[in-house]
């Protein structure tokens, strides 16, 4: 039975996870690990990026050629993969990012006439 | 395929950056290396895990993990030698019953008829159509009859709704094929030209018959069938253009048909000449005879407007005979498909039989299902190990699957041999009544089914574990060192349920065997009306060429008949038209000073028969007097009527003394009254038949039925040799004691049971291990609780009552959810019981007792053990 809501909580993530990959590598491409942490840390740390759910995340996007991988060499001169936006991927995140505004714009109608604030 | 492999060793060494990076983090954050990696591991979490799901992206892995759990799947199966050849024995036993019965359903009732007709557009078997007559009287008693000449002939010069209409006729008895001095009687029928043209048929060597060969009066020549050519000609192949003699008289032959080919009825004629219809043939001419009647529909025609069209035909061709015009209005005519006609009669007898082994295959199931779902228990902790290392349900669930599946295949590999030998036996045992059963085997069909059943057994033996496994709980799962006895209601339910269906499944069956088992014993008990025993049949038929004056025919049979008697072992011996248990003739009649409406005649079957018929049958007489020597051509007419005659046609009166008018319009004295007996088929009850001596009625072919002191079999050679004495041409055939044809007259009925009865006692014995399997797990699995309940003080047989109980509870859920389905389902077998009502009270006590008993046993033997727990050891067990 807590193994079903915790699903539930993944399928959630994983939609806006793919929505903050997006975002992320809007500026300029980044390797995995450099990823989670902009997520972290522009959330602060509110989002905890659940490694387990990064990399298929990440190969989800490029198998739908929203991102694209590369080889590359990081700033302490080590090879490491490179993800980057492509065009679709670009255009994506406009549709997704503008599904989201409405999303969270009418949970935030619901829920602020009760008036109760939330956890934050 | 290589981009996948280079995507997932990028992971790989993307996960290892992921990770060194993260531990530099983590040093940076002061933390000591090691301390750091693990941290950093932790934080990644599962890598195994990423990974899959990871290449479950690129979505290769689906087949990759099948291929994982059928390599698993087989290498626990082989693991498990015992539960592997049980379950697959049990799968290969109901699928290979099934198989066996598909294959004839599907032979007789799904394929085509192998006439496929000229290579005309349009051209198929399915509008192939048999055509008969009803007669308002005479139809009641035999059944539609085939065509009147007159109407044949019309139809063909007037239809608008065929292609084709042609028509076969099958001689008395056959031809005398003479060859070297070796006589045979071979099965004819003389067919017109058009006919094989029609079927799509032509000979395999030589030629079909010309339209002008097909005339009265036409050339001899004769198409032999393939199995004759290759019997007494040794297929040699210059037989075509040679000389052959039957009859006494020439024919050429002119083709043999191809081995493939099947005479569209009941038996299988070898020898075909053309019919040889007078095209000018009327109603009031003198040798109007029946025809059987095929014909092929123009495309699109429906059955309904080709029979008004017919129909209209024939009243026509009705008022021109104003004599007879009002009698022939009354004619009906029918028609179905040729498929129809051939197989109409068997396919509820098939249908019943795929119904019965569809059971057998779900008890089969049921039960492998049922060893699964035990085998999936003690397997609880291998699945939670496997969940708690990140195997999702659903991967729980296909290995499962995966198992159950394999095993379904292997019994169907194994079901399918032993379908193949079913098959065998069922050619070897299966009734000549069945149509076309020697033409059994696999097609393509077959193998769909095949494949159709072995999908459904892996989901339905899958399908339970499934459904038990999903249930399970990771945590209580991993702490318990032994199978719960708490735990499980779901396992518990699933078997429970299991268990009463299988009962439940084996009651219908075993009713439905039960019910023809004693349409059988019924059928045996039948009364006859004559004493089978020591009785010996042969037919012989005079040739009308050589004996073409009525007047030689009773001395020729006279003569036989006194020389036969004189052989040793004889004791005494008759003849008879129509002995009891072969077809019988029947004709009208009327009785004198008893006025009928117009155009009504009284009927009753007619047998032409010796003097001493009745003796030589322990035919008892009733009334009156038997026939004598005396009462011959110069003697008063006689007749003797059995008891319904007399019964039917005078209720109380004696009819001794009265006189009737029979078929060749001489008055006859009744002069005594015998015992009924039957004819075939034996489920008929006697309608009530005449005897007139064959001296004062004269026949060209009779049967001989010779009293034998011993063994009549051994007579029969003796009995032919003492026939040639009196003219050495003369053939003797269809050969056969009373008793073998008393047993062929069972024949469908002995197969029903028989197959049925198979297929319940096979029922029988998987619900038995079924519910012994369901208790004796569950007294496993109370083990512990059992030795608390011996501990606190509870006796023997207090345990014993606790586990009768509940299994006896199970059993009769199950006997009452069966006997409500056999009640709703026997209703199907009622046209193959006799003397039995569908639901027979005595067949459904028996059988509930049966498996009650049964239930009883096999759950006796676990309630037993669970009584002999010894409380110590109990408490002990782990």
């Amino acid at each position: 039975m807590s193994t079903k809501e915790q699903r539930e909580r993944i399928e959630l993530l994983q939609g806006t996870l793919d929505l903050l990959i997006l975002r992320t590598l809007l500026p300029g491409p980044a390797h995995g690990h450099a990823i989670a942490k902009a997520i972290e840390f522009k959330s602060d740390d509110v989002l905890q990026v659940e490694q387990g759910s990064l990399y298929p995340a990440l190969h989800r996007l490029i198998k739908r050629q929203w991102i694209s991988a590369q080889e590359g060499t990081s700033e302490n001169n080590r090879r490491a993969k490179f993800y980057r936006l492509t065009a679709k991927g670009r255009r994506q995140l406009a549709v997704e990012t503008s599904k989201w505004q409405k999303l969270a714009g009418a949970i935030a109608r619901i829920l602020l006439p009760a008036g109760q604030e939330g956890k934050s | 395929m290589s981009r996948r492999k280079r995507m997932m060793e990028d992971l790989d060494q993307d996960i290892r950056d992921y990770l060194e990076r993260e531990t530099q983090d983590n040093i940076e954050r002061g933390m000591s290396p090691e301390e750091a990696h693990y941290a950093a591991l932790r934080k990644f979490g599962n890598v195994t895990r990423v990974r899959e799901e990871t290449r479950e992206v690129w979505s290769f892995l689906w087949f990759e993990q099948l291929w994982q759990d059928v390599r698993f799947g087989l290498r626990m199966l082989g693991k498990n030698r015992g539960f592997t050849t049980a379950a697959v024995i049990t799968l290969a036993l109901g699928m290979g019953a099934n198989t066996a019965i598909f294959s004839v359903v599907s032979t007789i009732l799904i394929h085509p008829l192998p006439y496929s007709g000229p290579r005309l557009p349009y051209s198929d078997p399915d509008r192939l159509v048999w055509i008969t007559e009803y007669w308002p009287q005479l139809s009641e008693i035999v059944g539609s009859t085939p065509v009147v000449m007159p109407d044949y002939l019309h139809w063909r010069a007037q239809n608008q709704v065929f292609q084709t209409v042609a028509a076969y006729g099958f001689g008395r008895s056959g031809l005398d094929l003479r060859d070297k001095g070796d006589l045979e009687r071979v099965a004819a029928a003389g067919v017109t030209w058009n006919f094989f043209p029609m079927l799509g048929v032509r000979p395999a060597l030589g030629r079909s018959f010309l339209p002008e060969e097909d005339r009265p009066g036409g050339p001899p020549v004769v198409i032999l069938s393939h199995a004759l050519w290759q019997r007494r000609f040794r297929s040699d192949p210059n037989l075509v253009g040679a000389m052959i003699t039957l009859n006494e008289k020439g024919y050429a032959v002119i083709g043999i048909m191809p081995e493939s080919f099947h005479f569209p009825d009941d038996w299988s004629p070898e020898l075909f000449t053309p019919l040889g219809l007078d095209p000018n043939l009327n109603w009031d001419s003198p040798s109007v005879g029946a025809v059987n009647v095929i014909a092929r529909l123009k495309p699109g025609v429906s059955l309904h407007r080709a029979m008004s069209d017919l129909i209209t035909i024939h009243q026509r061709s009705a008022k021109g005979v104003p004599s007879m015009a009002e009698g022939l209005a009354k004619i009906q005519v029918r028609l179905e498909t040729l498929h129809e006609h051939l197989v109409g009669n068997i396919r509820p007898l098939l249908l019943i039989l795929l119904g019965s082994v569809g059971f057998v295959l779900l008890l089969a199931c049921a039960n492998v299902a049922n060893l699964q779902l035990a085998r999936a228990a003690t397997r609880e902790k291998e699945f939670a190990v496997r969940a708690a290392i990140g195997a999702g349900r659903g991967r729980l669930a296909r290995q499962l699957l995966v198992e159950s599946f394999a095993l379904a295949a292997l019994g169907g590999v194994a079901g399918m041999i032993l379908g193949a030998g079913g098959v065998t036996l069922l050619k070897h045992w299966g009734p000549p009544t069945i149509p076309g059963l020697l033409t059994v085997g696999f097609d393509p069909w077959v193998f769909a089914f095949i494949a159709a059943i072995t999908a459904f057994a892996g989901i339905a033996v899958g399908l339970a574990p499934v459904l038990v496994a999903s249930g399970l709980n990771l945590d209580e799962t991993l702490k318990e060192s032994r199978p719960s006895t708490t735990r499980g209601g779901a396992a518990q339910r699933m078997r429970a349920l299991l268990m009463i269906s299988e009962v439940a499944l084996a009651l219908v069956l075993l009713t439905g065997a039960g019910l023809l088992i004693r349409t059988f014993v019924r059928l045996n008990s039948v009364d006859p009306g004559f004493d089978p025993r020591h009785l010996l049949t042969e037919r012989i038929t005079l040739d009308l060429g050589q004996h073409p004056n009525p007047a030689q025919w009773a001395p020729f049979f006279q003569s036989v008949l006194e020389r036969v008697g004189g052989l040793p072992g004889v004791e005494s011996v008759a003849a008879a038209d129509s002995p009891p248990l072969t077809d019988a003739h029947s004709g009208n009649l009327e009785i004198e000073g008893r006025a009928m409406p117009r155009g009504e005649l009284l009927t009753a079957l007619v047998n032409i028969i010796s003097p001493s018929y009745f003796h030589a049958l322990r035919i008892p007489l009733i009334s009156g007097r038997n026939f004598t020597p005396y009462d011959d051509g110069s003697a008063p007419r006689v007749v003797i009527v059995d008891e319904v005659f007399a019964r039917r046609y005078f209720g109380q009166e004696d009819p001794v003394g009265h006189r009737i008018r029979i078929i060749d319009g001489s008055w006859y004295s009744i002069v005594g009254v015998v015992r009924s007996t039957r004819h075939l088929p034996l489920t008929t009850a006697p309608s009530g038949e005449f005897f007139v001596s064959y001296l004062q009625h004269p026949i060209y072919s009779m049967t001989l039925v010779v009293h034998a002191t011993s063994d009549p079999a051994s007579l029969a050679a003796a009995v032919r040799s003492k026939v040639q004495e009196v003219d050495p041409d003369q053939a003797v055939f269809d050969v056969a004691t009373m008793e073998e044809r008393l047993s062929q007259a069972v024949a469908p009925q002995r197969f029903n049971a028989l197959v049925l009865g198979i297929f319940a006692g096979v029922a029988l014995i998987l619900a038995g291990v079924g519910v012994y399997g369901v208790m004796s797990y569950s007294v496993t699995r109370r083990t512990h609780e059992i030795g608390i309940r011996r501990a606190l003080g509870a006796q023997q047989h207090d345990v014993m009552r606790l586990v009768l109980r509940r299994g006896a509870g199970l059993a009769l859920a199950g006997i009452t959810l069966g006997l409500g389905g056999a009640l709703a389902l026997t209703r199907f077998l009622s046209s193959l019981l006799y003397g039995v009502t569908v639901r027979d009270p005595l067949t459904f006590v028996a059988v509930s007792l049966i498996l009650a008993g049964v239930a009883l046993m096999a759950n006796y033997i676990p309630a037993r053990r669970a009584a002999k727990v010894d409380p110590m050891v109990a408490l002990r067990y782990e």
